[in-house]
């Protein structure tokens, strides 16, 4: 006659399963904006932003999200709130946009919200922005004047 | 091809064609994606999804442009920078 074990069905033991939390993952950069919001890039972007776009100064980036010359608000990426910070790259014709995704709308005005970085690229200075309006451009910026396109 | 999915930022980087980035420029399309274009050729050679995986969910489009042989005038004039066409 087979005999069942205590805690058991049908044989097998049983497991509590715990629910695991998602592995935090590792920052790369932590800075502030243009009106005080912690932005984050994370190792995995960043590794992905140098190998496909060709973005390997880490500095710069910084630089564009910290204090950028020219902010766009993006009205594409399906994104509830993003801005693409945008500066020079210097000894190139091309400038460094940074687009920044924030969870909340209401505190990124306030400056209180944590964004984080979703990609940078490379942009030519002649090829026409479809990222969206230009919300803030700094007074001593090099960049030359906005497209009216968008 | 080869795609890669940047879980911490929810961005694709599909690369249709391996090109080093320096000799590649980068424009954005009317859904805000990243194209990758070959300076020499003129050919899209990657492109960066942004919000893949919130736009799947949403049921909303993501289109990956297919690779495309462009006119000869084209080509020349993205090396020499002339016109070629008359």
């Amino acid at each position: 006659m087979a005999t069942q074990k205590a805690g058991s069905r049908g044989g097998k033991k049983s497991k509590v399963v715990k629910k695991k939390k998602p592995p935090k993952q590792p920052i790369e950069l932590a800075t502030t904006d243009w009106v005080g919001n912690t932005v984050v890039l994370y190792e995995e972007s960043w590794l992905h932003i140098q190998t496909e776009h060709g973005i390997t100064d880490l500095s710069g980036v910084q630089n564009a999200i910290h204090s950028p010359m020219r902010v766009r608000e993006c009205t594409v990426n399906y994104c509830s709130t993003a801005y693409a910070h945008e500066t020079v790259i210097p000894s190139s014709k091309e400038h460094l946009r940074v687009i920044v995704h924030y969870p909340e709308n209401e505190n990124v005005i306030a400056g209180k919200s944590i964004g984080s970085v979703k990609t940078a690229y490379p942009v030519d200075y002649t090829s026409p922005s479809r990222v969206g309006a230009v919300i803030y451009e700094d007074a001593n910026s090099t960049l030359p004047p906005p497209d009216k396109s968008k | 091809m080869k795609v890669q999915y940047d879980k911490s930022a929810d961005v694709l980087y599909v690369t249709l064609r391996k090109q080093d980035p320096k000799q590649c420029r980068f424009v954005e399309n009317e859904n805000g994606d990243v194209l990758k274009i070959d300076r020499l050729t003129g050919h899209v050679v990657g492109v960066t999804i942004i919000a893949f995986l919130l736009r799947i969910n949403r049921g909303l489009e993501v289109n990956i442009p297919e690779i495309r042989a462009i006119p000869f005038a084209e080509f020349a004039k993205n090396i020499t920078g002339h016109n070629t066409s008359h």
